[in-house]
């Protein structure tokens, strides 16, 4: 009993951090920055779920954060839905593969999945959407995905001292093949 | 022992070589050199006493330097807050200025207007890079509704896509899923104003023939009920003409800079105003225009009869 409260109150904590960095980026930076291109401050919790997580609780939480996100964009829901699982998919496959346990590791996965979020969400646009994405704003992906690798490892140790006090260290320190 | 029994030959000695000062006090001075015995002497307390002094006024040269600098740093210290303090409300005065000027402004145009006006703080922009949308500041609480016009004094912002308690998410001109009904203004062709990129919109569903062309103002048609009629969207800036098909498409230079937003107004109700009615000698509508008309030969806005002297004074809504 003791176990499912602290796993749901980790959960709970993800989405709330989530929603705060979303908010963070969106409005804080906003407020200091104005339009300068913010990092994209929800990308490591969704890489963070991703790799450290079983599957089917990947794609649960994946599609909360979808939710709890969309508030924050115009984008269609499905489409913020869908190039998020390509993500999280993306970057569990990876782990998968190659995996190693630093703060470069995190920086590398964090700002590349910034930038293929991008890539995935124009792919869909141009396949499904109606009012199709014909110009993206690729140097301000380039930006954001810089910056959102710079705020990853802090991000990270944020998540692991949430696992930390929710008793879930064990989960975060399973090996990949033990996950997938 | 004997007191008296003494080295006769000592005791002269003695006295002798004691008798040698007292004998020389009286000895006549030579005024000009000091005796050769003395020379050496001199020299080395000379040069000893040199030495001596120009260390110590070294020292304390180095000492009261020292002394002179700690006080300078700390004055500096206190200098350089003061200077960053004054800089600090500098800057501070002169964005409340600014701000101010942009507050009357909004005002005025807010007076003399007959819709009734909500001004609300942009907060928030959109989490995608690709997605061109903001939230303001206000809601369904202070009587917002999907699809209100939201507008500057310059012109079309874009309207309110999703209303919450208290704040909105406002959907930009230049967002690619908006669309909003708009005419030129000089031959009143009509047509579908939706975003392009992030700083230019598209005119669609212009029929062939109809005449537009490059600098021709781009204006709401008041149709759709959201927006007053007549109010500045963009400028034309480019045609494109296919071989083939029924209509043509243009390329807007919106008025606006929706990336340098800070306040808007939510049109709650457009009052049936329209702004194609004002006369000469507009102060409000875009003051952009004779800045942006890329056509120098094109006549302004302003003198087309487009934008109005502020007409007195409908207030409407509450102030900010």
């Amino acid at each position: 009993m003791k176990e499912r409260l602290l796993r749901a109150a980790n959960i709970f904590l993800m989405i709330l951090s989530v929603v705060l960095l979303g908010t963070i980026q969106s409005s804080f930076w906003f407020q200091v920055f104005g339009y300068i291109p913010a990092p994209a401050l929800w990308i490591p919790g969704l890489i963070f779920i991703a790799i450290f997580r079983t599957s089917l609780e990947a794609m649960i939480v994946t599609a909360v954060f979808g939710f709890a996100l969309s508030t924050m964009t115009a984008m269609s829901d499905g489409l913020l839905l869908s190039a998020m699982y390509m993500v999280t998919i993306g970057s569990r496959l990876f782990r998968k593969r190659i995996f190693w346990s630093s703060n470069s590791y995190t920086m590398i996965l964090c700002g590349f999945s910034a930038f293929f979020f991008h890539v995935f969400y124009w792919i869909i646009s141009l396949l499904f959407e109606a009012t199709k994405l014909t110009s993206p704003q690729m140097i301000d992906w380039i930006a954001e995905s810089l910056l959102t690798s710079l705020f990853a490892p802090t991000l990270f140790a944020l998540f692991h001292w949430i696992d930390r006090i929710t008793g879930q260290e064990e989960t975060t320190r399973a090996t990949s093949t033990e996950i997938i | 022992m004997n007191f008296f029994a003494f080295d006769i030959r000592k005791a002269l000695i003695v006295l002798f070589i004691a008798a040698l000062p007292i004998l020389s006090i009286n000895m006549k001075r030579n005024p000009g050199e000091a005796p050769w015995y003395q020379t050496p002497f001199n020299w080395m307390v000379t040069s000893v006493q040199n030495s001596y002094g120009s260390f110590t006024s070294g020292v304390r040269g180095t000492t009261s330097m020292y002394l002179k600098l700690v006080g300078i740093k700390k004055q500096n210290q206190v200098l350089n807050r003061e200077n960053e303090e004054l800089r600090a409300q500098l800057g501070g005065m002169s964005e409340l200025k600014l701000e101010n000027e942009r507050l009357g402004k909004l005002l005025d145009f807010k007076q003399s207007t007959k819709m009734q006006l909500l001004a609300a703080k942009v907060i928030a922009r959109d989490l995608s890079a690709d997605d061109y949308s903001i939230r303001i500041n206000r809601g369904t609480r202070h009587g917002l509704k999907k699809l209100q016009a939201v507008i500057t004094v310059e012109g079309v912002v874009g309207y309110v896509e999703q209303p919450e308690e208290n704040t909105a998410q406002i959907l930009l001109l230049t967002h690619r899923s908006s669309s909003i009904d708009a005419i030129v203004q000089r031959t009143r062709a009509w047509g579908i104003v939706s975003g392009r990129t992030r700083s230019t919109c598209r005119l669609k569903y212009l029929e062939r023939a109809d005449d537009v062309s490059v600098g021709d103002m781009i204006v709401t048609s008041g149709l759709q009920g959201y927006f007053p009629k007549g109010f500045p969207i963009g400028r034309i800036t480019a045609v494109k003409k296919t071989d083939y098909g029924i209509s043509q498409e243009a390329t807007i230079q919106p008025v606006v800079n929706p990336t340098n937003l800070e306040e808007v107004f939510i049109v709650l109700n457009s009052g049936n105003e329209d702004f194609n009615q004002r006369g000469e000698g507009a102060e409000f509508g875009p003051p952009l225009l004779s800045k942006m008309n890329p056509d120098p030969q094109q006549p302004k806005a302003e003198d087309r009869g487009v934008f109005v002297a502020p007409r007195p004074v409908t207030t409407s809504g509450d102030a900010r």
